[in-house]
């Protein structure tokens, strides 16, 4: 494939149009998906650490999860994971087309059942943790 | 035609997409918050990650999570002006999610 010429572009391109900068925060949403990622395993990390949930190690990290620094930490994470959810489920119609017999299913009602899916799945895993 | 990993990344891309979205801010929210509040106990976040099930979900959560942030991120920076580094951002975002994924294959299965 020959080498296509790509027109120069402002560093921050993306910052002059609105929906270029909602684009690019939509984009950023992963930033905020993979430090949960890391967190995550951090978490695993203590647990191997303590051996025991007795061990000052797992106390002493579960409690850190009450620091304003945790707080402020799962606030962002939660907001930006809200908003991955919100636009991955709008943007989901696009990649699934579905059809009943000729005529295809409105995509409000293939968002509607993501958001749906969503808050099944998201009860029943704080039923099975906290029940 | 040339050979290529895209529809590999493409499919963990969008497999850890729609894991994210149905399942993290669930579990932001009971680890960041529900602790705190008090409805989750330090031997109770214990149990959930060593149980069976919890063990599944939090490598199937971190490991396509990691590879859908790792794609998305390479072509957001590539879009930001990165384009001759693309190859190289490839190999640093799949090979961090990898080995992550492999880190929390050992913490969960050893």
């Amino acid at each position: 494939m020959a080498k296509d010429w790509i027109r120069p572009m402002p560093r921050a391109w993306w910052l002059t149009r609105r929906t270029w900068r909602v684009f690019m925060l939509r984009e950023l949403t992963s930033a905020f998906v993979a430090a949960y990622a890391a967190f995550l395993l951090l978490l695993l990390l203590r647990a191997r650490e303590a051996g025991d949930p007795a061990s000052t190690v797992w106390t002493g990290f579960v409690e850190c999860l009450s620091s304003p620094w945790s707080l402020a930490f799962h606030g962002a994470v939660l907001a930006m994971a809200l908003l991955h959810t919100a636009t991955w489920f709008v943007a989901a119609p696009k990649a699934l087309r579905l059809f009943r017999g000729e005529e295809p299913v409105p995509e409000r009602i293939v968002v509607g059942a993501h958001f749906a899916a969503w808050f099944g799945a998201s009860l029943l895993v704080a039923w099975l943790v906290l029940g | 035609m040339a050979r290529s990993n895209e529809p590999i990344v493409w499919s963990l891309f969008a497999a850890g997409g729609m894991v994210a979205a149905l399942f993290l801010p669930v579990t932001v929210v009971l680890i960041g918050f529900a602790v705190p509040l008090g409805w989750l106990d330090a031997e109770r976040l214990w149990e959930v990650v060593h149980h069976p099930l919890g063990r599944i979900f939090l490598f199937v959560l971190i490991a396509l999570s990691l590879f859908h942030a790792g794609h998305r991120l390479r072509f957001t920076l590539v879009d930001m002006g990165l384009r001759g580094a693309s190859h190289a951002l490839a190999g640093l975002f799949y090979g961090a999610a990898t080995l992550g994924s492999l880190l929390a294959a050992w913490l969960l299965l050893t």
